[in-house]
């Protein structure tokens, strides 16, 4: 059969190109992967701390709270809390794969498969990032919105530059339109839009305009313009309609919307494309040793860090942090495949549509199709919640118990299915914040509501949220927390200590 | 497919440097707070990295969060042993509920924020706005001296300092002028020669045209010499005056019964912002602690602080004794001499002279600062009141110093009573002058 790739645990820049070229044939032509080009950008220990710092963003605007999160990750890594990631992948095209040189040659080959093939598959065919996203040009957008803050820096003075960007980033999850068909990022015509915008500002301004009686019907109008539906993008409502931003203030908000726009679909996915990712590693892997292209020794290594990454402790371990999105996503490809070539009567009964199909061209459509939430809606099977002895527990915050609702039988699983799945959606995650009015006709004061998801209500730190959106509003701002139309809780600025621009 | 390898390890580092600097400005009056409180557990020679915690709240990061502690909702958790449905559980105890796992992402605690500082970063910190007196205005000329430097070469010279490199150069150049002939040249005429002598006929003509031409080449080697004395060069060294970058701060600390441990840890904590000043300021800065009750002695850091001794009190001893070291060891054109003396104002009323004695003639003149804390708990502020009221003479010391004060710019003395005067007092002392500059 084949010849070993590499048999020592040092990685050199051929080895390199080889294991890519091996793994490229399995991953392209077994798991009929469609990938953009591949970067390999070798980097030491140091800068990943600088890539976490950054969100993983190749490139990213300066600001204080990059430095603070680059601080916690540094000490967390020197004091040994964490280990580093062994890679960090950019949805760009091309992709970029950072590996770790303190990395093995089998850690190296094991991330190729993972990141370069298994992630990068995920970002060109998941219908989220095909919507949200455009690979071709988020680093272009990148520079263009660091240099666009550089140069406001510049231009107004880094204080007032910094203020803006702290109260976007105070309301930045809030800053999606849901429903409707998102603009994808294309720098150039950001650029051009930008251009236009001002230029058109520019024309039309003439201050004799402002001297011209408005006709009653002009007011009248302005009036019922002001307010139809509720709008959810708060941040683009702000961008819009603020009634104190300047133009390039009104950019800055543009720009931290459009950034985190982008990982809009990373974090509704974190469980397929993880788990995507790991399915691909794992077949490549075995994949390799069956064709003798690895040693004995390296797939051992291998399989002690697969273990490692989908380690999923129980609920009373210590070490329980929630769903390792790894084990989660992993375990339910294998299983599709298992449901695929070998299903019991019960799969049969649960998943006719898939049992006895191909089992490939079930896991690519299930990428290509389908976001955390949906995907365990559809495809959690009743063996798997067995074997991961899944149970709902009921918390009524008022109570001093928890009470057992449903565990893995037969008059659980649907019931456990819909709970793990409502669990993932962006609704239980971000809470439902709405622009509901912005009274312009009267004193300017920003109406939002908040509608409670399973009564839970915000916690405390919500009027100093309130207190940023008030910086970008300029005047006062409700928050009403409601359930079926009926207040529980209001929040407003006026009582909290009050910041400016200036 | 295309792919591309890249090694980004070459990259400069410190890709995060400027958030950094920006995160530590917006943190800035919390770390200043806590380095404030902090400063005082260090050991005076201590090096390394700053750890600083500050509180989280001046540099959260608020969004909207629901409350872990409201709402009715369900959960899904892997793992079931032994529940059945129905089951009840209690909740653990301190609020972990919602057993969800929501651990603080920053595996922190909530209320601290663990920080880093490089030394320099919190130097910049402790000492911000604070400046070395008589350093700039009055002194600049005292605080040089002559250093040797580099300052090319010179055709004259001790043969020690004979550039080699330089000087072949030289002769390389003169020889090309000269048209020094090359070995090669020589060689390659007897080979031409050589080959003319093979010929049949003889062509005796040419032979003997270049036998000449050799005979010249050959004058010309031994008229030309390889090298010359004028082709010699000479490291050239000169004498520059430079502005010294060493310090010696000496510590002197009454010992005797009167001081307690507590009196003994304020006045560690003044002069280990001191040493940290002057460190800053100086490339090198000698530290000598000298201890004394009726006689004074040189010790080490740790017995410095931490011996007991009794007895009565002769300040003049440690001065004397700093006196003696300032003329031994550290003469002052190589040194700037720094004194810092911490006492509890008691001395013996008969030492009173000499000690004036001793600082107007000898330190005052030597050394660039003084300083002189007192340090007085509120029992011996009453004595004092007491004295005031009796009319007794008391704490001399003070009296002495004070009136020295106003008559020596390089002097300062201030009285302490706790902890939390040091940072003021310090700053006091060293704010910049704006006035004098």
């Amino acid at each position: 059969m084949g010849q070993l790739i590499y048999t020592g645990s040092d990685w050199s820049f051929n080895l390199l190109e080889k294991a890519y070229n091996e793994c490229e044939k399995i991953a392209l032509d077994e798991l009929k992967l469609c990938v953009y080009p591949n970067q390999l950008e070798i980097i030491s220990s140091e800068q990943m701390l600088d890539a976490y710092s950054s969100s993983g963003l190749p490139i990213l605007y300066k600001h204080w709270s990059h430095g603070k999160h680059f601080s916690i990750e540094e000490r967390n890594y020197k004091k040994g809390y964490t280990g580093l990631a062994y890679e960090i992948v950019i949805n760009s095209n091309p992709c970029i794969n950072y590996l770790m040189e303190e990395n093995t040659m089998t850690m190296q080959t094991m991330v190729i498969a993972h990141a370069a093939f298994g992630h990068n598959h995920f970002f060109k065919n998941n219908y989220l990032f095909r919507q949200w996203t455009d690979a071709s040009h988020i680093i272009d957008y990148l520079i263009f919105a660091k240099n666009y803050i550089n140069d406001c820096e510049e231009k107004h003075g880094p204080e007032i530059v910094e203020k803006i960007i702290d109260s976007c980033h105070a309301i930045a999850r809030h800053g999606i339109s849901r429903y409707k068909r998102p603009v994808k990022l294309n720098i150039f015509e950001e650029t051009e839009k930008k251009e236009e915008r001002e230029e058109y500002l520019r024309k039309i301004y003439n201050d004799l305009w402002r001297t011209v009686p408005k006709t009653k019907k002009q007011e009248e109008e302005k009036k019922d313009v002001a307010f139809s539906d509720p709008e959810e993008n708060v941040l683009y409502f702000i961008e819009k309609n603020s009634p104190i931003l300047k133009s390039w203030q009104r950019e800055l908000v543009r720009i931290i919307r459009k950034i985190n726009q982008y990982y809009y679909p990373q974090y509704q996915t974190k469980v397929m494309n993880e788990g995507w990712a790991t399915f691909t590693h794992f077949y490549t892997m075995n994949r390799l040793y069956e064709k003798e292209l690895i040693t004995e020794g390296a797939i051992l290594e291998f399989l002690h860090m697969h273990s490692g990454v989908v380690y999923q402790p129980n609920f009373n371990n210590k070490r329980y942090g929630g769903f390792n999105p790894y084990y989660l996503g992993f375990e339910m490809f294998k299983d599709i495949r298992r449901i695929c070539e070998n299903p019991t009567e019960e799969d049969k009964e649960w998943f006719p549509d898939f049992a006895n199909t191909n089992w490939l061209d079930t896991c690519l459509n299930a990428v290509a199709n389908y976001r955390d939430e949906s995907f365990i809606r559809q495809f959690l099977s009743p063996t798997l919640i067995r074997k991961m002895k899944l149970f709902i527990l009921n918390n009524n915050t008022e109570e001093d118990h928890y009470i057992v609702e449903h565990i893995h039988n037969k008059k659980g699983y649907k019931n456990i299915r819909e709970a793990l799945a409502n669990q993932y959606e962006v609704g239980n995650m971000i809470p439902d914040i709405q622009v509901y009015d912005a009274k312009f006709k009267e004193d300017r004061t920003l109406v939002l509501h908040h509608n409670i998801n399973n009564g839970k209500l915000l916690n405390k730190v919500t009027s100093d949220v309130l207190t940023h959106i008030k910086r970008l509003w300029g005047y006062q701002v409700n928050l009403e927390s409601r359930e079926n139309g009926e207040i529980k809780a209001a929040y407003n600025t006026s009582s909290a200590p009050q910041l400016e621009i200036k | 497919m295309t792919k591309y390898i890249i090694d980004r390890r070459l990259n400069p580092p410190g890709k995060s440097l400027s958030n950094r600097q920006r995160f530590i400005r917006r943190a800035k009056k919390y770390l200043k707070e806590r380095i404030h409180k902090n400063i005082v557990n260090r050991s005076i020679t201590d090096k390394g990295k700053e750890n600083v915690n500050i509180p989280t709240g001046g540099i959260s990061e608020p969004t909207f969060e629901t409350d872990p502690k409201t709402g009715d909702y369900d959960f899904v958790l892997p793992g079931n042993k032994d529940f059945l449905p129905g089951d009840k559980i209690k909740k653990p105890e301190e609020g972990e509920g919602g057993g969800g796992g929501q651990a603080s992402s920053s595996g922190e605690g909530e209320d601290e924020f663990a920080f880093s500082l490089t030394r320099d970063e919190y130097m910049d910190i402790v000492f911000e706005d604070l400046e070395l007196p008589h350093m700039e205005e009055k002194n600049r000329e005292d605080v040089v001296v002559l250093k040797s430097r580099r300052a090319g070469y010179t055709t004259d010279g001790s043969p020690s300092q004979l550039n080699i490199k330089q000087s072949l150069i030289k002769s390389l150049g003169r020889r090309i002028a000269l048209k020094f002939p090359k070995r090669k040249e020589i060689a390659e005429l007897e080979k031409e020669i050589a080959e003319l002598e093979k010929e049949k006929p003889r062509p005796s003509a040419e032979i003997k045209k270049l036998e000449k031409c050799i005979e010249l080449l050959r004058k010309k080697f031994r008229a030309i010499p390889f090298i010359d004395p004028i082709d010699l060069r000479f490291n050239s060294f000169v004498k520059e005056p430079t502005p010294t970058t060493t310090a010696v701060m000496i510590c002197i600390m009454d010992v005797s019964a009167s001081m307690g441990e507590k009196e003994k840890e304020l006045s560690k904590r003044f002069f280990l912002l001191l040493y940290l000043f002057l460190e800053r300021k100086y490339e090198h800065v000698d530290v000598v602690f000298i201890r004394h009750h009726t006689e004074a002695i040189e010790c080490d850091e740790e017995e410095f602080f931490h011996s007991k001794e009794t007895g009565g009190t002769i300040v003049s001893s440690g001065l004397e004794l700093a006196n003696q070291v300032l003329k031994d060891r550290y003469s002052p054109t190589d040194w700037n001499a720094y004194i810092a003396q911490a006492s509890d104002g008691d001395n013996f009323i008969q030492d009173q002279l000499p000690l004036e004695n001793i600082l107007v003639n000898q330190l005052l003149p030597k050394v660039k600062f003084y300083t002189y804390i007192e340090i007085s708990d509120l029992y011996t502020r009453a004595l004092d009141l007491w004295s005031d009221v009796m009319g007794k003479q008391h704490n001399n010391m003070w009296e002495l110093y004070e009136k020295l004060s106003h008559e020596y710019s390089n002097l300062v003395c201030k009285k302490i009573q706790n902890s939390t005067q040091i940072i003021p007092v310090f700053r006091e002392f060293f704010f910049k002058r704006k006035e004098s500059a």
